[in-house]
């Protein structure tokens, strides 16, 4: 597999020098492909590979151009996204996609808008497929930046009417990422609890260091301590994995809502401990309908070797809509694109989803969906070979989604 | 209560793996006046090497085995890069050690990739131990304890009651009447270094699954190593066990304290106003400072006892 993914990078920078001649789309991946986080930066990139070979197989863009993916490492750092940036353009980029973490994503869409400002010869679009800060489509808000995911107060919005009917709750822990992110995450749970659970308690609000915590059992013993009998997290990555893993060891029995437990690892981890207790809300997980299952299959076949399952319905929006958006405008060029995107609707697996113009965030239907055995249930597929999967509990139509925005593009 | 006896217990844990971990830093520093700047590179590559033995042989022959390819690696490098540059001063052999840990990493990088790998606990030791209150307390972390204290011991005993600790010992302060008496001092130095790199192996070996093992393990821990070998007192070995369960029970206790100095203010009868620009800087609890905790007291102790809590140089 390694070998493989050297070869890869190997023919990518090949096609760099000999890929002027034919015309290509360059689509620059800008994420955290080392340290804590690189797992999913893996991940992510299987699935757009995933989804550009699709694209280029049909083979319906605009004067028969081709989509190719070319990796750059951030370090999960908003400094060194800029850095990395600045060599996306050296090879020609025009559209980027990044998701993993919210911080290098503001320093991104900030970067990129300068860019298209001095440079309206070569725009660049950029696909975000993951960070859910409100701020990128509020006071941070650019036209040349598109969310395919639905943001914190989006996803929290759909997450809380959940919890306003589990009536069996009445105490629940916030524990998030110490950066905006999860910041957005604890305040968006704190003001619509408030509103639609008044009795509930919030025992406890913590912030850690994303990344840098290796052992939670201190936040777990404190978690205990409090009496809470729900933890709330918008942790991701190895952050959510270590939270769970240091609760499982020291048997703390609390129901688990989360943002990212679909996500490579989560749910091995957690493992029959989490049934019926871990719950999620996502744009996508394999369980929906029959098309959803069909894309999870598809993705086990392309990639019968890697541990994880599908998880990002986003990135392959994503690419659709693009390469739908290029068919409409009949070119590649990104300003043009990005105007076909705008007001934009896609039917998607999981329902029909739509571009807002005030904004660029898209609107699309949301599932709230818990960890449950699949044995018996002949109807689900499970996750990571692990007699796992998740099942729907709630959808919230993707209309009920839609949240005021401050975005004013100039 | 139970929340205090069940993060004494945490924080004992964690400050003895850091004593693990730190141990064989001092170690090497106090014999050979060496800081080797790669030690945490050599405990990222003992959680490594677990993992990759523990495919095969299982998780207990890996626990033996790991530490002991770590130290093999150990003793290459004193022997054919340390001393090397050695005759070319301290500074030379701090750059040489500063280089071997990217070198490190970058080779962990070509052979297991950026990601993390799946280095788990063994069935063996995945059970609740005790119930206390009703928290479980995991069998592994009880295991790293006992492991890391009889780490101790036996360190001790070595130093002190054996001949070759004798030999060290007096290598560490008489090297040019030991190597008169006939002792080949180059391979006690070699063997000081091996014997300090099979430690931080070890380390790696409880920590890599008890936490997460990938590349970035390595430098996540390499500066509150040398937190615990400072405050401790370079090259003691006492101090750095002292300074390892104080640095685990800063950090483990102040995750449990909500309290902000706004708090403490109002405890006061001030209030003050969130709206003020001091606010966001003022709210900062104690529980989100925790990570910064063991530096601010390194800096502390720099600037009131240079020497550490042990030391006895005036470095």
């Amino acid at each position: 597999m390694r070998l493989v993914s050297l070869l890869c990078v190997g023919l990518l920078s090949l096609q760099v020098s000999c890929g002027q001649t034919n015309k290509e789309v360059v689509i620059g991946f800008v994420e955290g492909l080392s340290g804590p986080f690189a797992n999913i930066g893996e991940v992510a990139l299987r699935h757009l590979h995933l989804e550009v070979d699709a694209v280029n197989r049909r083979g319906n863009l605009p004067d028969g151009i081709r989509m190719k993916v070319i990796p750059f490492d951030n370090k999960t750092n908003p400094q060194e996204a800029l850095l990395v940036f600045r060599s996306a353009l050296d090879a020609g980029v025009d559209y980027v996609f990044q998701g993993n973490s919210s911080s290098v994503a503001i320093a991104l869409t900030g970067a990129i808008a300068k860019h298209n400002r001095r440079n309206p010869e070569h725009p660049v679009l950029f696909m975000n497929y993951a960070a859910l800060d409100p701020a990128l489509t509020n006071e941070h808000c650019e036209k040349s930046h598109f969310r395919f995911d639905a943001d914190v107060n989006m996803k929290m919005a759909a997450l809380t009417e959940y919890i306003a009917v589990r009536k069996d709750i009445d105490s629940v822990y916030l524990i998030n990422q110490d950066y905006s992110y999860g910041h957005a995450v604890s305040a968006a749970a704190r003001s619509m609890l408030e509103v639609k659970r008044p009795n509930l308690r919030i025992v406890g609000d913590d912030l850690h260091p994303i990344g840098r915590v290796k052992d939670f059992s201190p936040y777990i013993a404190k978690i205990k301590a409090s009496g809470a009998q729900a933890i709330v997290t918008g942790n991701w990555g190895s952050d959510l994995t270590l939270l769970i893993k240091s609760a499982r060891q020291m048997g703390v029995d609390v129901d688990f809502f989360t943002f990212n437990v679909g996500m490579t690892g989560g749910v091995t981890t957690i493992g029959e401990s989490g049934v019926e207790r871990v719950h999620q809300v996502t744009n996508w997980h394999a369980n929906i309908n029959e098309a959803t299952q069909e894309n999870a299959k598809l993705y086990r076949v392309k990639y019968p070797d890697v541990f994880e399952d599908a998880y990002y319905g986003s990135i392959r929006r994503a690419v659709r809509m693009l390469e739908k958006a290029m068919i409409e405008s009949g070119t590649h060029n990104p300003e043009v694109v990005g105007r076909a995107l705008r007001d934009m609707e896609f039917a998607d697996d999981a329902g029909l989803v739509s571009m807002r113009a005030d904004n660029h965030q898209l609107l699309l239907p949301l599932f709230v969906s818990k960890l449950v055995k699949i044995a018996g249930k002949n109807d689900l597929v499970d996750i990571e070979n692990t007699g796992l999967g998740f099942e729907t509990l709630a959808e919230i139509p993707a209309e009920k989604t839609r949240m005021t925005t401050t975005c004013q593009f100039d | 209560m139970e929340f205090f006896l069940i993060t004494l217990l945490n924080s004992l844990s964690y400050g003895l793996l850091l004593f693990m971990l730190s141990s064989g830093l001092t170690l090497i520093f106090s014999m050979m006046g060496v800081l080797n700047f790669a030690h945490a590179s050599f405990y990222m590559l003992g959680a490594y090497f677990a993992y990759q033995t523990g495919m095969v042989f299982g998780f207990w022959p890996a626990l033996f085995l790991a530490p002991i390819l770590v130290g093999v690696i150990g003793a290459i490098t004193e022997r054919y890069g340390l001393r090397k540059v050695h005759k070319f001063g301290h500074v030379a052999e701090l750059l040489f050690t500063f280089g071997l840990a990217y070198v490190i990493e970058e080779v962990v990088h070509l052979i297991w990739g950026r990601a993390p790998v799946d280095y788990r606990i063994p069935e063996s030791l995945n059970f609740t131990l005790f119930t206390l209150f009703n928290t479980q307390y995991p069998a592994y972390r009880a295991f790293m304890m006992l492991v890391s204290v009889g780490m101790l011991v036996s360190l001790y005993l070595v130093l002190t009651k054996t001949r070759i600790g004798l030999i060290v010992q007096a290598s560490l302060t008489h090297p040019e009447m030991v190597q008169a008496l006939g002792h080949n001092v180059p391979r006690v130095f070699m063997l000081v270094f091996a014997g300090g790199c099979a430690l931080a192996g070890l380390a790696g070996v409880l920590g890599g699954n008890l936490f997460i093992t990938e590349p970035g393990m390595a430098f996540s821990v390499g500066s509150i190593v040398f937190v615990v070998v400072v405050v401790g007192g370079m090259g003691s070995l006492v101090g750095a066990f002292i300074a390892s369960l104080l640095i685990g029970s800063i950090q483990t206790f102040s995750v449990g304290f909500d309290l902000s100095f706004i708090d403490l203010m109002a405890g006061l009868g001030v209030i003050i106003d969130s709206n003020s620009s001091w606010y966001a800087g003022l709210s900062i609890t104690i529980s989100q400072t925790a990570p910064v905790l063991p530096y601010l007291l390194m800096v502390l102790m720099l600037i009131v006892r240079p020497r550490g809590l042990m030391g006895t140089r005036e470095t």
